[in-house]
């Protein structure tokens, strides 16, 4: 069984740093992947966008709401609002994840604290800078953790784990009792 | 022992009294003391039975090193066995009880245990038990009782009502100890600027300057080093925090007790934290604990470490005895001695020194210590508290000379030197090297990221340790300067801690090991018994064992042992420091993830409906799947009988979006299907889909699916649920490393669809009538997928069975699994559609004989399943090779079969097969795989691999249950139970 927890969550963790969970729209989200030189067309692709390929794995490019993280030398994840217009061809292979990742936000001034206890992850400002991102585990699961801003983060989970990771999450909180949790 | 609290002094806050008690009397106690102290100061000489002789115990130290005073904490569900009173800080509330003792602490019938040591010794267990009455039964009798009789507290029943947090940290410096040394390293790091973390296992830092009088000079300096630190926002300070160990890369495992000085936890509070810190660099500034002496009645209460009573006087202003014998072998004892005289007790030092050095003489003599060079105790008398202590004289060679002098008192302090706490160090880098001026195992100052600093290394003065500390901190700043106590233990230490006669023996049980009862004829009876290895002999005598992990005991075992060997000290060598430090709760370790957190658990996007609609859910590794939906009254069997007989007449749909789902991408993605599966692929055309086998490289089958070729390069796979995440990391793996050269990329796209089988003889009109596509047999053959659309959302829709209906996979974007799903229920009311659960899909495969992880299990392969025609021997393909060998070609092996079972009782998975008169011995000629009551052929039928198998059709065989004990009929025959020619499927 699970907890099913309503969002969004509001809580306190251990240290009375108050965190808010809530889940909000993915949108599209847009695998890009390739082979031999795939910096140059993968970048030429996302130029078409106006869009880039980051030169890291941790540094994202953004435009607007929409962002490409390189998430393995050879693919990248672009998240948008609307669809992209990218195409498979005989070097690029896209594939289509908009259904797979269910997108939370964690925001407050206990978030990165609330983090630090659910991956092994640095979030001080030094080591994990606004714009950046990380690919971990939470509770053993793959994730991926991006900061927008200094206490505002959104992570993308597998949508099949979502409703247990939430319960994770919402465990380490103090919360209120409006966001009780039933059981599933 | 008549131990008081003095009027005055102390580090304890007398505004407050406090609520303590111990086997249910009220112990004095005041914020700042500890439950030892209130021990102490309430006259509680007995604190403990022992572990094995059950002999009366009391408080030894003052530290993590006691082996004695282990209490039960708490009661009811906070109830915690095994507590070593003397870092139990006291509360209000706190309640205690002895443990290992009945009726009572004072009166213990298992104290006869005594009478009987001679038959107690080493190995004990392993001569008496084991062999005598043919292996290990008489053991496995006795163990019982003697579990009960021997050992630590009682294990709580109840579930933990706390919780407890794990947190990761990073950080430049880790600081574990903050003592002088450490308090130094800290503020010249921290005025660096590095992140720092200062760890201390005290709830407020000094260290041993918290055993100093107060009003100290080091008071003064203590307090302003704390503000400083505490202003310094780059330095973490983690008091009540013991870092219990030391990991590759410079990962430290810390537990922050939060709130085990309270009665119980805050609101919102974790009980314990679990830190895991990586650091850049770490300083240890451990300290070292007390060495005891070894000599007849060393355990009887009254016996304790000088610096422990030195603690006890300064911090809890507790005298613990009023006539006083010293035994010392070092200078460290003397500043004890001088300040417990000064406290009112007759104080007599016996110092195994020839001559101790002139300025602790003549303070000695000043305040009024009958000072006795040359002596050592060879024996305390008491029972259940120290009366006397039989001094005698010792020569320059170290042995005694002379009878022994009775001195009558009540407390005897013992110093034999020090022993670095190197456990972090050594945990970390291994062996340390034997100091012969110290006697004691010392880590280096420096090793790799590692310093070590202060009494660890065995500084000699306390303006070295501040000196190290700075310098290993950054030296930023000005440097500490304090003179405290010339209490270093290595100048003219005499190496010598057994106190015995000439003939090697004391005149009475003299303890190397208190916390589990290992005398020094215990390690005398090792050797004789021919164990001359350190580990050996702990295991043999368990000394070191237990909750203090030998942090009094092991120098003195290692250094006896040498002794006995005729070898000095390092050739002997020290046991292997491994973690924890010191103990540590197992919800500390677990954190959060217990309960229904256990693990993550997997839901379908469609889990809501099915637990709406009343189905019983199942686990199958990670996911919780619809396992049958009961009607009123129905039980499973009732409700999966009809789920499946349902489907086999009108139309049912089930849940099967755990199938794992892969996207194989690329211009080379059919030769990479055409490489990874034992059929071919390179011709499958867009459009279609085709059953697809995989083999391990050693030739047994590895798992099995379909792939659809969606476009040109873009291919989906499903594998089975179990194996979803095998099939990926094995795909990726090879694409990685073997098969560089192909142009393929391999992604889970589980997550992205759900997926809905609806299979029964109405299935096709049902989705003709919600899609509106054309689905004739023509339009749609079996293996042909279609897209469709179901309530504007884009769906693709596979024909292919696995119950052996008329079947159709529908893949739906995730999100809208539930809403298509819905989209069925509702259309399918005319064509009386019923959902069905895993219970029932497994009875409608079984029928149809069609194989999942119950048959492909690792030890079967294509052959064995009747599979060996899906083999192309067109094409190499994983495990093409192997499965040939000569052993996988055996006719004998078993094969796939089906059973009727004979009678009305089912048979159970596992189940081995015999031929019908066959003996019901050994493993079999074969074993049942599946088992299940067939709505079809009103029967209960199974799956089996049986020897020879289809040679065997028509043969009636024994299915033996030797769990359930039970012995039924088979007949062979062929597993395509249900209409064999596919006639139902492909209609």
């Amino acid at each position: 069984m699970v907890k099913k927890h309503a969002l969004p969550v509001n809580g306190t963790t251990s240290d009375s740093q108050a965190v808010v969970i809530n889940e909000v729209e993915l949108g599209y989200l847009t695998q890009l992947a390739g082979w031999e030189d795939f910096d140059r067309k993968a970048d030429d692709a996302l130029r078409a966008e106006g869009l880039s390929l980051p030169g890291d794995y941790r540094s994202s490019v953004r435009r607007g709401r929409t962002i490409v993280w390189r998430i393995a030398p050879d693919r990248a994840l672009i998240r948008s609002d609307t669809a992209l217009g990218l195409q498979s061809v005989i070097d690029l292979a896209v594939l289509d994840l908009s259904d797979a990742r269910v997108c939370l936000t964690l925001e407050g001034p206990g978030a990165s604290g609330l983090f630090s206890r659910v991956t092994a992850i640095d979030f001080a400002d030094a080591a994990f800078p606004v714009g950046h991102f990380a690919q971990t585990a939470i509770h053993h699961v793959s994730v991926l953790i991006d900061r927008h801003g200094r206490d505002q983060f959104t992570v993308l989970i597998p949508t099949t784990f979502a409703t247990s990771l939430i319960s994770f999450l919402a465990d380490h909180l103090a919360t209120e009792a409006a966001t009780a949790p039933a059981n599933e | 022992m008549t131990a008081r609290r003095l009027k005055t002094g102390g580090r304890i806050d007398r505004s407050r009294e406090l609520s303590v008690k111990f086997d249910g009397k009220s112990l004095p106690a005041y914020p700042g003391d500890t439950l030892a102290s209130a021990l102490l100061a309430g006259g509680q000489q007995i604190v403990g039975r022992s572990f094995k002789y059950h002999r009366p115990r009391g408080v030894v130290a003052a530290g993590v090193e006691e082996p004695n005073a282990l209490v039960h904490l708490r009661s009811g569900d906070r109830h915690e066995p095994n507590v070593q009173a003397t870092i139990v800080e006291a509360f209000d509330g706190l309640i205690s009880t002895p443990q290992n003792a009945w009726p009572s602490l004072q009166f213990d019938v298992g104290a006869v245990n005594g009478l009987l040591s001679r038959f107690f010794g080493a190995g004990f267990y392993y001569k008496t038990f084991i062999g005598p009455f043919g292996g290990t039964k008489f053991w496995m009798f006795c163990e019982h009782f003697i579990r009960k009789a021997a050992g630590m507290g009682q294990a709580p029943t109840l579930p933990d009502p706390d919780h407890y947090e794990k947190i990761n940290a990073f950080c430049d410096l880790v600081i574990v100890g903050a003592g002088p040394a450490g308090i130094s390293a800290a503020l010249a790091a921290g005025r660096k600027g590095d992140s720092v973390f200062l760890v201390e296992q005290d709830r407020d830092l000094g260290g041993s300057l918290l055993s100093e009088p107060v009003g100290a000079p080091s008071d003064a300096w203590l307090a302003q080093a704390r503000a400083e630190l505490s202003d310094l926002p780059n330095v973490q300070i983690l008091t009540r925090t013991t870092a219990f160990g030391a990991y590759d890369c410079e990962v430290f495992g810390l537990v922050e007790r939060v709130q085990d000085h309270v009665l119980a936890p805050e609101e919102g509070k974790p009980r314990q934290r679990y830190w895991v810190v990586r650091a850049k660099r770490a300083i240890l500034a451990t300290g070292a604990i007390e060495r005891p002496m070894v000599f007849a009645g060393n355990d009887v209460p009254g016996v304790m470490l000088t610096s422990a009573v030195r603690s006890y006087l300064n911090r809890y202003a507790v005298l613990a005895g009023e006539r006083i014998v010293v035994a010392t072998n070092n200078d460290s004892a003397y500043t004890a001695a001088i300040e417990l005289a000064k406290a009112g007790a007759k104080v007599t030092i016996c110092d195994l020194r020839q001559a101790a050095p002139p300025p602790f003489v003549e303070s000695a003599r000043k305040a009024g210590i009958d000072l006795r060079s040359g002596h050592a105790v060879l024996k305390v008398s008491g029972g259940k508290s120290v009366k006397a202590a039989h001094v005698v004289r010792i020569s320059p060679g170290g042995k005694i000379e002379g009878n022994a002098t009775r001195i009558a008192c009540d407390l005897v302090t013992v110093s034999g030197g020090w022993a670095p706490a190197l456990h972090l160090w050594s945990q970390r880098f291994g062996k340390p090297q034997y100091n012969e001026e110290l006697d004691a195992f010392l880590p280096p100052a420096e090793k790799g990221t590692f310093s070590c600093v202060g009494s660890l290394v065995g500084s000699p003065s306390l303006r070295d340790t501040l000196s190290q500390g700075h310098k290993a901190g950054g030296t930023i700043g000005k440097e500490p300067a304090l003179f405290g106590h010339a209490d270093h233990w290595g100048r003219n230490l005499a190496p010598l801690t057994v106190i015995a006669k000439a003939n090697g023996r004391t005149p009475g049980k003299a303890f190397v090991d208190f916390q589990h009862d290992v005398k020094l004829a215990d390690i005398d009876q090792a050797h004789l018994e021919g164990y001359v290895s350190v580990e050996h002999l702990k295991r043999y005598t368990t000394s070191g064992m237990a909750a203090d992990q030998g942090k009094t005991s092991n120098l003195n075992a290692l250094a006896r042992m040498a002794e006995l060997r005729g070898l000095a000290i390092p050739s002997v060598g020290t046991t292997t420091f491994r973690p924890p430090y010191t103990p540590v709760t197992i919800g500390a370790v677990v954190g959060h993830d217990h309960g229904l957190n256990f693990r993550p658990t997997r839901l379908t996007t469609i889990h809501g409906w099915h637990k709406h609609n009343g189905s019983v859910m199942i686990e199958t590794g990670a996911w919780l799947r619809p396992w049958y939906y009961p009607a009123r009254g129905e039980d499973i069997n009732d409700a999966y009988i009809r789920e499946a007989a349902h489907v086999r007449e009108h139309v049912g749909i089930v849940d099967v979006s755990t199938l794992g789902k892969i996207a194989v991408q690329g211009p080379d993605a059919a030769e990479f299907l055409n490489r990874i599966y034992v059929n071919g692929f390179k011709t499958l055309p867009i459009g279609k889909l085709r059953y697809g086998i995989m083999l391990r490289e050693d030739g047994f089958v590895f798992d099995d699916g379909a792939t659809t070729r969606l476009s040109e390069h873009d291919y989906f796979m499903t594998t089975t649920t179990a194996n979803a995440a095998n099939v990926l990391a094995r795909a990726e793996y090879l694409i990685q490393t073997a098969w560089r050269d192909l142009k393929v990329h391999v992604t889970s796209v589980t997550d992205q669809w759900s997926a809905i089988a609806i299979a029964g003889p109405k299935s096709r009109a049902l989705l003709t009538a919600l899609t509106g596509a054309e689905l004739s047999n023509d339009a749609l053959p079996n293996n042909h997928f279609a897209d469709v659309t179901i309530a504007g959302v884009g769906c693709r829709l596979h024909r292919m069975s696995f119950s052996g209906e008329l079947a159709y996979e529908l893949y739906v974007p995730a999100k809208r699994g539930r809403q298509i799903w819905e989209e069925l229920i509702a259309a399918g009311a005319p064509y009386n559609l019923k959902p069905y659960g895993l219970e029932a899909m497994g009875a409608l495969r079984i029928e149809k004989g069609h194989i999942t992880g119950s048959e492909i299990e690792g030890r079967t392969t294509l052959k064995d399943l009747g599979l060996e025609g899906f083999a192309s021997s067109k094409k190499p393909f994983v495990g093409s090779v192997l499965r040939k060998r000569p052993v996988l070609e055996d006719p004998a092996r078993p094969s796939l079969v089906g059973l009727e079972i004979v009678g009305n009782t089912s048979t159970r998975a596992g189940s081995l097969l015999y031929a019908l008169n066959a003996p019901t011995k050994g493993h079999g000629e074969g074993w049942v795989s599946s088992v299940t009551y067939s709505p079809a052929l009103k029967m209960n039928i199974a799956l089996a691999l049986l020897s020879r198998g289809p040679e065997r059709f028509g043969e009636t065989i024994q299915v033996v249950d030797f769990v359930g004990n039970q012995t039924l009929q088979g007949k062979v025959v062929s597993h395509h139970f249900f209409d064999p020619e596919g006639h139902r499927q492909n209609g």
